[in-house]
């Protein structure tokens, strides 16, 4: 497969080109989906958002200014898509007192059996409730600050902390009874 | 990305697994995303119509014919309504005293109604004669003037030229 440069990429899409639009999926899908699974509950959700955010970047491909890598103006389109979708879902920022991740969620030996590759990570964090799982890919994976996840969300800079917090508590539990099996 | 953060070590767990990915996809297949998202990409990339397309074809039409139609109607005048028709009276022609005798079987059949009246509007031509006295006239329409016989009182007509005449020859 020929690997077209960043500008040939942008004008061949401006253009209308078929090929060059395909290119572009066949470069950036993998990886964008890999980013997408993170903040969706599962592989399906993580598709509708991939499809939404290629049709937003070959849209907006005229906005492209190039003072960038055309991959990071890619990911940032695919983040924004997904916190659209989790804003579609009611209440998604919000404290889950009563959350049990193990009750709830694991049921089987195997779930803590097997090793901590990239999968079995992605799967525990896709176990978490949304605001508690986004929360912790702005601040630990993709190095937003509180201020900046405050505004982004729009939450206050408590709420942000607050999550972050359990996000981690849940995840450590998780992690310490993989570890124990 | 503007403070200094302070990591967990879960933190870095995560993001050093997940940000380190190998370019290839894995073997079963859980990083890649499915056909039908393409598809769907694709069809959501239909390039646009070029020139008219149907619709505004279709909706230029609809307004043209409503302007057509408006000043059609605005230029044309009044409508014409179709009432009932006039009432034509017939006209009475003289009879003429028969020449011939074929003029004189004619001579029978010279008011024939015109075709376009009904009998109603050839009734309403010819009024009744009036009646030539107060008796005529209270025979024809009993309680016109409104007065009513008591019950049981004699009712007893009001004299009149006419019974003064006839009174008038037997004396004769």
């Amino acid at each position: 497969m020929h690997q077209y440069s960043d500008q040939e990429l942008v004008s061949g899409i401006l253009g209308g080109s078929p090929a060059h639009q395909t290119a572009l999926y066949r470069q950036f899908s993998l990886p964008m989906f890999r980013v997408l699974l993170r903040y969706s509950k599962d592989k399906a959700e993580a598709e509708d958002m991939l499809q939404d955010g290629f049709v937003r970047v070959y849209r907006d491909m005229a906005q492209f200014r190039g003072d960038g890598a055309l991959g990071g103006w890619i990911r940032r389109i695919m983040v924004n898509t997904a916190l659209s979708h989790l804003r579609k879902q009611r209440d998604f920022v919000k404290d889950v007192p009563d959350f049990n991740v193990f009750e709830s969620k694991f049921h089987t030996e195997e779930d803590f059996a097997s090793n901590l590759d990239a999968q079995t990570l992605l799967s525990y964090l896709q176990r978490l409730p949304p605001g508690y799982r986004t929360v912790f890919n702005f601040y630990a994976i993709e190095g937003f600050s509180h201020e900046e996840i405050a505004e982004k969300l729009g939450i206050s800079i408590g709420t942000s902390k607050s999550q972050l917090f359990k996000a981690r508590e849940f995840l450590k539990k998780i992690l310490n009874k993989s570890f124990i099996s | 990305m503007t403070e200094q953060q302070a990591n967990s070590p879960i933190d870095d767990l995560f993001r050093n697994t997940l940000e380190n990915l190998p370019d290839s996809p894995a073997e079963s297949g859980w990083d890649t995303p499915s056909d039908r998202v393409w598809q769907h990409v694709q069809a959501n990339m239909a390039p646009p119509e070029k020139g008219w397309g149907l619709q505004s074809l279709v909706l230029l039409a609809a307004i043209l014919l409503t302007i057509g139609g408006g000043l059609y109607w605005m230029f044309s005048g009044p409508i014409k309504r179709t009432a009932t028709p006039p009432v034509v009276t017939p006209v009475e022609q003289p009879i003429l005293a028969p020449s011939t005798p074929a003029e004189k079987d004619n001579s029978q059949t010279i008011t024939v109604p015109n075709s376009t009246t009904n009998n109603s509007a050839v009734k309403e031509t010819h009024p009744k004669p009036k009646p030539r006295n107060s008796t005529e006239e209270h025979q024809a329409n009993p309680g016109a003037n409104g007065a009513q016989p008591l019950p049981g009182s004699k009712q007893t007509l009001p004299p009149n030229s006419t019974e003064a005449q006839k009174k008038k020859g037997e004396g004769n």
